[in-house]
C-alpha cells in the first residue's frame, strides 16, 4: 500500500501546488500592476511592461521582416505607418491627399515635374530629416535588384529624384500621373541605410530600436508573442498620447475577445457577429462599426485564355455567355447573405469601387439593378437555351449538363456559409453545383480548373489597380499566372479604364469610372456580394477617443496613415478586467477545493487499509 | 449464431469443409456466450445498435429541408426552446437534427477506415509472418516507418493533397493506422506457424497461399475482429479531429464538422453550449461503445483475461 | 481520448512488448548486447533515413504555391518580383537540386529559411521547442504518475468498486475527443468562471522577472496540461493494470503470498516492479500519441510550441518548416522506439536468449 499511497500523496501535492499556484499567479501580478508608477528607479524591466499608458492591440500576424522595402503583410503595413512616414498622406477625413513629410507640393504644367517642399523634422535618433533622405530612398528603390523588382511600376514612372536643397526635392516623371500623390512609399533615413549600400535588400533593418520618423519607434519584439513600440517625443505632429504601443499576438479571435474583456488587450479588430454581441454589453468596452474599403465577390471563369489566345483549364463554356452569368446574378440574394452569414454587418455591393469612396462609387438605379429573382433567373436560362433535364439539372443545347464547380477557401467560415446559400439558390433554378473546399482554391481558379470562386480585395482611393485586373491586358501571359480576376476581356471597358488614368479633372474622371463600373455590373464577370463593415472593439475606460478614417463613422485599425494611433489618448483610468478581488476569491475557492481533496484522499486511504 | 439449425448429413461422414464449418460455428457460439457474460460489452453493443438505428432512420424520418440553409427558420444560434430542443446553429437550423444527421457519415467513415486499416494490416502481418528473410524484413521496415510517422500530420497532409471527400478521409485514416495491427498479426502468425499441424501441412506440400489462407487466416480472424472494433473507435476519433481541423467533406455532415463550424462561427464567444455539447457527447458515447465492445471481445477471446 | 487512431487500447496482455519480443527473438543470430544493439540501431538508422527522404516529397505534393500565396497579399505583384522571390527560396531550381540541398542542409543542421517568418527554421524551432517540451513533459509526467499508480492499484483491487470506477473513468476520457475536452474546458474555466486564460503561454503585461513569469506561465499552462494529461493517462492506466494482472497470475506471487509476506510488500517488491518495466517501454512506444495530442492541444490553446507552428505553416504552405517539423516528430518517435527496444533488452531475459 505504501508505494501507491506515497505516489498518491505526491500526485495530490503536485495537483494542489499547480492549482494553488495557478490561482495565485494571476492576482500576484494583478497586484503588481496596481503599484504606483514611480517605481521606475531601480527596476526598469518591471516598468517596461506595466503602467496604464500602454496601448495593447491584438494582432493575428507576426512580423519577422523589418525591412520596409520588402515587407508583405498587413501588420507590416502597420509597422511602416507607426515607424515611418510618407511625403503625402491620405487624410483622415476623406482619403484626400494631405501633407505628410512634405508641407506642400506642386506639379509642372506638363505634369512631368513634381516639386515637394519638406518640413522640419527629426529622425528618432535626433538627426535632421532632409531632402537627401528622400533622394536616397528612391535611389534604393531604383538600384537594389530585389527591391527594384518589387517596384517595377514605380521605376517605370520615375525618371529621377533630385534634392534641390535641404528641404526641396524634385521628381521627374516619364508620363503625367496622379499615382505619385497617392504613393504610400515611406522615407527611410539615409544615414542608417547608406551603411548598407548595395545590399539594402538583404539588410534586415533589425538594429533595435529601429530609427524612423513616425509617431512611435519599434523597440522590441518576440516571435508570435508581441511587438513593442515606444512613443517618439519629438514627432513633428506632436507627441502621441500613449507611452507605448504593444501588438499582442492572438490567432483565434475568440481568444482576443476574452483578452479584451479581461483588460489584457485594449483594441481588437476583425470580430464576427457573435463576438460583437458578446462584448457589446460589457461596461468598459466600446464597439466601432464602420464601412470598410473592401468587397467580397464571387468570380466566374468566363473562359480561361492567355493573352495569346491559348485556351486552358476545364471551365464550363456556359459561363462565357453574359446572359447565363446575369441569370446566376439574379439568383443571389445579397441582403439575405449579409443578414444570415454576416449577421447584418455589411452593405450590399454592386460595384468594384466600395461606397466609402463616395465620389467615384457607382450604384445602379432601380431599373438597372439585378435583383434577387429566381423566376427571372430561370427565364433567362430558358431563353439562353438551357432546358431542364430529367434529373432537375439544366442541359446546354449541345447536351452538357449545367453543373458548375465552386471552390471555397479552406478555413474561411464566412465564405463557406455564403457558398452554402448560393449553392441552394443555384440548385433551385436547375444549376448543379459541386463544392470543393481546398487550400489552393485561388490557384485552381487561376489554372482555369474551377467555374466559381470567391475573391476579395481591399481597394485604394485610386482603384486603378483593381479595375485593371478586369482588363484584356491582364489576361495571363501563361496559364495559371493569375493576373486577371475572371479572365474577362471587353475593349470598351478597357478604353474607359485607360482614359480615367490620364484624366485630371475629377468630375470627368468620375464619369468614366461610373461607366466602367456599370459595364462590369451588367456583364457580371464578378458578382459583388457585400462591402463588409469592420467590427472593432476597444477599452473605452482606458482610451479616450480615436480619430477614425473617414472622419464620419470610419474605422480605427485598417487606416491608411497613423491617424488613429497618433490621436489615441489615455484617460488615465484603469480597468482591472477581471478584478483582483474576484481572482483572490477564486484562489480561496481552489484552495478549499484542494483541502477537501486531501481530506477525501486521507479518508480513502483509511478505508483502503481497512479493506486490506 | 445458433448451431442447431444445421442439417447434418446422416449417411456419410461429414466432409472436411463441413467439419470446419461446424467447428467454426461452435467457436462462434462459445465466443458469443463469453461476450454476453460481460455487462460492459453488452452495454456497448446495445448502444451501438441504437446508433446504427439513428444513422439509418434519421434521413428517412427527418424533414427533408433540415439541412437547408435557405429554408431554415430558427434564429441565429438561438438557445434551446420548445421548437428547437437543442437550439439552432449559425444559420438557424436545428442542432438536434444536425447532430442526428451527423451519425451516418461519422459511422460510415469510421467503419470503412477501420476496415481499410484491417485489410492492409492483416495482409502485411500474415505475409510478413509467413515469409522469412527479405520479404519479412522489407515489410517490417515499411510497417515500422508507418509507426514512426506522426500519424495525425500524415493524415492531414494526405487529406489536403487528395482533396476533401469521404473516400479520401477513409483512405487517409486507413493508411495511417494499419501498422499496429500488422505488427500484432505478424506476431500471432509466427506463433501459429510453429504449431505442429502447420508443419504437417507444409510437409504435405501445401503452397504458401494455401498455408496462409487456410490455416493462418482462420486462426488470426478472432484477433483481427477484436482489433477492428477497437480500430473503429480510433478511426472515429481521428475523423473527428481531422474534421475539427477543417478537413471534412463539405457535402457530408459529420460530428467533427459540426464542431468545426461551431468553433469557427464564434459559438465559444456566444456561449452557445448547445452547439458544442451534443456532437461531442455523441462522439464520446459512440467511441466508448466501440471500445467497450472491443474490450469485451478481447476478454472473450483470451481466457487468461477472464477473472 | 488517447490514441487518435493509432494505438490499439490494450485490454488484456500488453500487446506491444509481445510484438517486440518476437521482433527481438527473430533478429538474434548471435547473443549479447552488442549484436542486439547493432541490430536495433541499424534499424533505427534505416527508419531515420526513410523519414528524411519522405519528408521532402510528402510536402512537395501539398497543393498551393507558397510564392503565389505571398503574392496574393501584395498589390504591387509583378512577374519580376515573383521571379525574385522564387529564386530567394530556391524554388526555381529543378526538384532534384532542391532535394540535394535539402538533404545536405538537414544533415548539417541547416533546415532552410521559413517562407512565412523569413527566419532560419532552426532558430524558429529552438524558440518553439521549449514550450512543447514544457507542456508535453508536464503532461507526460503527470499521466505516468496518475496512470501507473491508479493502474497498479486497480489491478490489485481487481473487480472491486474502485477498480470498476477507475477503469470506467479512464475509458470515458479515452473516448472523448481531445479538442472537444479542450473546448469545454475553455468554455467552463476560461469564459464563464474566468479562472484561467483562454490560450497563449504568457501575457505581455507580466513583468519580465523570474517569479511573475514563472507564475504566469504556470497559470497559462493549467488547462492545456490537464487536457493533455487526461488524454494520455487512460492508456497508461489500462496498460499498467493489464501488466499487473499478468504478473499477479504468476506463481511467484502466489508463493510469496503463501509465505505469508504482507500484501503491500508483495505488491510493491514483486508485482509492481515487474509490471513497471514492460509498461515503461510502452510509454516510450506511445510517444507518437503524445505528439498527436500535443498538436491538437497546442492548436486550441494557441500554445506557442512546435505543434502550433505546424498548423500555422500548413496553410502557406511553408515547406521548410513543415519538412523540419516532420523530421523532428518522426525522429522523436524513432528514437523513443529505439530506447524502448534497448530498455526491453534489460527487462526481458527472453529477448536476450533466442
Amino acid at each position: 500500500m505504501t508505494q501507491v499511497r506515497r505516489t498518491w500523496r505526491r500526485i495530490a501535492a503536485t495537483t494542489g501546488v499547480l492549482a494553488i499556484g495557478a490561482a495565485l499567479a494571476a492576482p500576484a501580478y494583478a497586484a503588481d500592476e496596481e503599484e504606483p508608477d514611480d517605481q521606475e528607479v531601480g527596476d526598469g524591466a518591471y516598468d517596461e511592461f506595466t503602467g496604464d499608458n500602454v496601448l495593447t492591440i491584438a494582432t493575428s500576424q507576426s512580423i519577422e521582416n523589418w525591412n520596409p522595402f520588402i515587407q508583405i503583410y498587413v501588420i507590416e503595413h502597420q509597422f511602416r505607418q507607426l515607424q515611418y512616414d510618407t511625403l503625402v498622406r491620405m487624410s483622415a477625413e476623406d482619403y484626400s491627399p494631405t501633407p505628410g513629410l512634405a508641407e506642400e507640393w506642386e506639379e509642372s504644367e506638363d505634369g512631368l515635374t513634381w516639386t515637394f517642399h519638406l518640413r522640419e523634422a527629426t529622425w528618432h535618433d535626433g538627426e535632421p530629416f532632409t531632402a537627401e533622405d528622400v533622394e536616397y530612398t528612391y535611389h534604393i528603390i531604383a538600384n537594389d535588384p530585389d527591391i527594384s523588382a518589387r517596384n517595377a511600376d514605380v521605376n517605370e514612372l520615375i525618371e529621377s529624384v533630385e534634392a534641390i536643397d535641404d528641404h526641396t526635392v524634385q521628381f521627374n516623371l516619364t508620363t503625367p500621373s496622379v499615382n505619385l500623390e497617392g504613393s504610400d512609399q515611406v522615407i527611410v533615413p539615409k544615414h542608417i541605410w547608406e551603411e548598407h549600400e548595395g545590399a539594402w535588400g538583404d539588410y534586415g533593418n533589425d538594429d533595435f530600436p529601429i530609427v524612423g520618423i513616425g509617431p512611435y519607434q519599434m523597440v522590441d519584439f518576440s516571435t508570435d508573442a508581441y511587438i513593442r513600440y515606444e512613443v517618439f517625443d519629438d514627432y513633428w505632429q506632436g507627441r502621441a498620447g500613449f507611452d507605448e504601443i504593444v501588438y499582442q499576438y492572438y490567432t483565434e479571435p475568440d481568444t482576443s475577445v476574452a483578452a479584451l474583456e479581461a483588460g489584457e488587450v485594449d483594441l481588437i479588430g476583425g470580430l464576427n457577429e457573435a463576438q460583437m454581441g458578446r462584448v457589446e454589453g460589457v461596461e468598459h468596452i466600446s464597439t466601432n462599426v464602420a464601412p470598410d474599403r473592401r468587397w467580397l465577390a464571387f468570380r466566374f471563369n468566363t473562359g480561361a485564355v492567355t493573352r495569346d489566345g491559348q485556351e486552358f483549364g476545364s471551365g464550363h463554356p456556359a459561363l462565357a455567355d453574359p446572359q447565363v452569368r446575369r441569370a446566376l446574378h439574379h439568383a443571389v440574394d445579397k441582403q439575405e447573405l449579409i443578414d444570415r452569414v454576416r449577421g447584418g454587418y455589411g452593405e450590399v455591393a454592386h460595384s468594384i469601387v466600395p461606397n466609402v469612396f463616395s465620389t467615384i462609387h457607382w450604384s445602379p438605379s432601380d431599373a438597372e439593378r439585378i435583383d434577387f429573382d429566381l423566376e427571372e433567373a430561370a427565364r433567362l436560362l430558358d431563353e439562353a437555351g438551357y432546358e431542364t433535364g430529367d434529373d432537375g439539372v439544366r442541359v446546354s443545347p449541345d447536351g452538357q449538363p449545367l453543373t458548375l464547380t465552386f471552390g471555397v477557401d479552406a478555413g474561411n467560415a464566412e465564405r463557406e456559409g455564403a457558398a452554402q446559400f448560393i449553392t441552394e439558390w443555384f440548385e433551385e433554378i436547375g444549376v448543379g453545383v459541386e463544392t470543393t473546399i481546398s487550400e489552393d482554391v485561388q490557384d485552381l481558379f487561376d489554372d482555369g480548373e474551377l467555374d466559381i470562386a470567391f475573391t476579395g480585395w481591399g481597394i485604394n482611393p485610386n482603384p486603378t489597380y483593381n479595375l485593371n485586373r478586369q482588363s484584356c491586358g491582364q489576361l495571363p501571359g501563361a496559364p495559371g499566372d493569375g493576373s486577371s480576376d475572371a479572365f474577362y476581356c471587353n475593349e470598351q471597358y478597357d478604353s474607359l479604364v485607360r482614359a480615367q488614368e490620364s484624366e485630371t479633372d475629377a468630375e470627368a474622371r468620375a464619369e468614366l469610372l461610373f461607366e466602367a463600373q456599370q459595364i462590369l455590373y451588367e456583364d457580371s464577370p464578378l458578382v459583388f456580394l457585400w462591402y463588409p463593415t469592420v467590427m472593432e472593439a476597444y477599452n473605452s475606460t482606458k482610451i479616450a477617443d480615436f480619430t477614425t478614417q473617414p472622419a464620419d463613422a470610419g474605422m480605427i485599425m485598417g487606416q491608411i496613415g497613423s491617424w488613429a494611433y497618433h490621436s489615441a489618448a489615455p484617460t488615465g483610468e484603469t480597468v482591472d478586467g477581471v478584478s483582483t478581488g474576484l481572482l483572490i476569491g477564486v484562489g480561496v475557492v481552489v484552495l478549499l477545493g484542494a483541502v477537501i481533496l486531501v481530506v477525501v484522499l486521507l479518508r480513502r486511504r483509511q478505508t483502503a487499509e481497512d479493506r486490506e | 449464431m445458433s448451431t442447431q439449425s444445421t442439417p447434418r448429413p446422416q449417411s456419410r461422414p461429414p466432409s472436411a469443409r463441413a467439419l470446419r464449418m461446424r467447428r467454426w460455428r461452435q467457436s462462434a457460439a462459445d465466443l458469443w456466450r463469453e461476450f454476453r457474460a460481460q455487462r460492459a460489452g453488452m452495454v456497448g453493443l446495445i448502444g451501438l445498435s441504437i446508433f446504427v438505428a439513428i444513422a439509418v432512420i434519421t434521413p428517412l424520418v427527418a424533414p427533408s429541408d433540415a439541412l437547408s440553409v435557405t429554408q431554415a427558420t430558427g434564429g441565429r444560434m438561438a438557445p434551446p426552446d420548445g421548437e428547437y430542443w437543442l437550439g439552432t446553429d449559425e444559420f438557424g437550423r436545428s442542432v438536434a437534427l444536425l447532430t442526428l444527421y451527423g451519425t451516418r457519415v461519422t459511422l460510415i467513415i469510421g467503419i470503412a477506415a477501420a476496415l481499410v486499416a484491417m485489410v492492409i494490416g492483416t495482409l502485411v502481418g500474415i505475409v510478413a509472418g509467413h515469409f522469412e528473410g527479405r520479404v519479412s524484413w522489407i515489410l517490417m521496415r515499411i510497417t515500422e516507418w508507418f509507426m514512426n510517422l506522426p500519424t495525425l500530420v500524415l493524415a492531414i497532409v494526405l487529406v489536403v493533397v487528395l482533396g476533401r471527400s469521404i473516400a479520401v478521409l477513409v483512405i487517409a485514416i486507413g493508411i495511417t493506422s494499419w501498422a499496429g495491427t500488422a505488427r500484432v498479426i505478424r506476431a500471432q502468425t509466427r506463433g501459429i506457424e510453429g504449431r505442429p499441424y502447420l508443419e504437417r501441412a507444409r510437409a504435405l506440400g501445401a503452397g504458401h497461399w494455401s498455408q496462409m489462407g487456410r490455416h493462418v487466416l482462420p486462426n488470426v480472424t478472432p484477433l483481427v475482429l477484436a482489433s477492428t472494433i477497437m480500430a473503429i473507435a480510433g478511426a472515429i476519433l481521428t475523423e473527428s479531429t481531422l474534421a475539427f481541423l477543417g478537413l471534412y467533406d463539405p457535402n457530408n455532415l459529420s460530428w467533427g464538422m459540426l464542431l468545426n463550424r461551431a468553433w469557427s462561427n464564434g459559438a465559444m464567444s456566444a456561449g452557445a453550449w448547445w452547439y458544442v455539447l451534443p456532437p461531442g457527447l455523441m462522439i464520446l458515447v459512440v467511441v466508448l461503445c466501440f471500445t467497450l465492445c472491443g474490450r469485451a471481445l478481447e476478454v472473450a477471446l483470451n481466457p487468461r483475461l477472464r477473472r | 481520448m488517447a490514441a487518435e487512431a493509432t494505438t490499439p487500447l490494450p485490454a488484456g496482455s500488453a500487446q506491444g512488448p509481445a510484438g517486440k519480443l518476437d521482433n527481438a527473438a527473430r533478429t538474434g543470430v548471435g547473443t549479447g548486447l552488442g549484436k542486439y544493439l547493432l541490430n536495433r540501431v541499424s534499424g533505427a538508422v534505416v527508419s531515420l533515413l526513410a523519414v528524411l527522404f519522405s519528408a521532402f516529397f510528402i510536402f512537395r505534393v501539398l497543393p498551393g504555391d507558397p510564392i503565389d500565396n505571398l503574392m496574393r497579399d501584395m498589390q504591387s505583384a509583378t512577374p519580376e518580383l515573383e521571379q525574385a522571390l522564387r529564386a530567394e527560396w530556391g524554388l526555381d531550381e529543378p526538384l532534384w537540386v532542391q532535394f540535394w540541398s535539402y538533404l545536405t542542409g538537414t544533415l548539417t543542421g541547416d533546415l532552410g529559411v521559413s517562407i512565412q517568418y523569413q527566419v532560419p527554421v532552426m532558430q524558429l524551432f529552438t524558440d518553439r521547442l521549449g514550450p512543447t517540451v514544457l507542456l508535453g513533459g508536464t503532461a507526460l509526467v503527470l499521466s505516468v504518475l496518475i496512470g501507473f499508480s491508479l493502474g497498479a492499484k486497480s489491478a490489485w483491487l481487481s473487480g472491486s468498486k474502485f477498480d470498476k470506477r477507475n477503469v470506467n473513468i479512464a475509458l470515458i476520457f479515452f473516448s472523448a475527443p481531445t479538442f472537444w475536452v479542450a473546448m469545454i474546458a475553455i468554455i467552463i474555466f476560461s469564459r464563464e468562471l474566468r479562472l484561467f486564460p483562454t490560450g497563449r503561454m504568457v501575457s505581455a503585461h507580466t513583468p519580465d522577472r523570474f517569479w511573475p513569469q514563472f507564475l504566469d506561465i504556470a497559470h497559462h499552462m493549467v488547462l492545456p496540461a490537464i487536457t493533455l494529461t487526461l488524454m494520455i493517462y487512460a492508456g497508461y492506466l489500462l496498460t499498467m493494470r493489464a501488466s499487473m494482472l499478468d504478473e499477479m497470475g504468476n506463481d511467484y506471487i502466489t508463493t510469496a503470498r503463501a509465505k505469508g509476506l504482507r500484501d503491500v510488500v508483495v505488491r510493491r517488491r514483486h508485482a509492481m516492479r515487474n509490471a513497471l518495466l514492460p509498461t515503461t517501454t510502452l510509454v516510450f512506444m506511445a510517444i507518437g500519441n503524445v505528439i498527436n495530442g500535443a498538436l491538437v492541444t497546442e492548436m486550441i490553446y494557441t500554445w506557442p510550441g512546435l505543434g502550433y507552428t505546424f498548423f500555422q505553416a500548413i496553410a502557406v504552405p511553408d515547406y521548410p518548416v513543415l519538412q523540419g517539423l516532420f523530421v523532428i516528430f518522426a525522429s522523436a518517435t524513432v528514437l523513443a522506439n529505439l530506447a524502448a527496444d534497448v530498455l526491453y533488452w534489460f527487462i526481458d531475459p527472453r529477448a536476450r536468449k533466442a
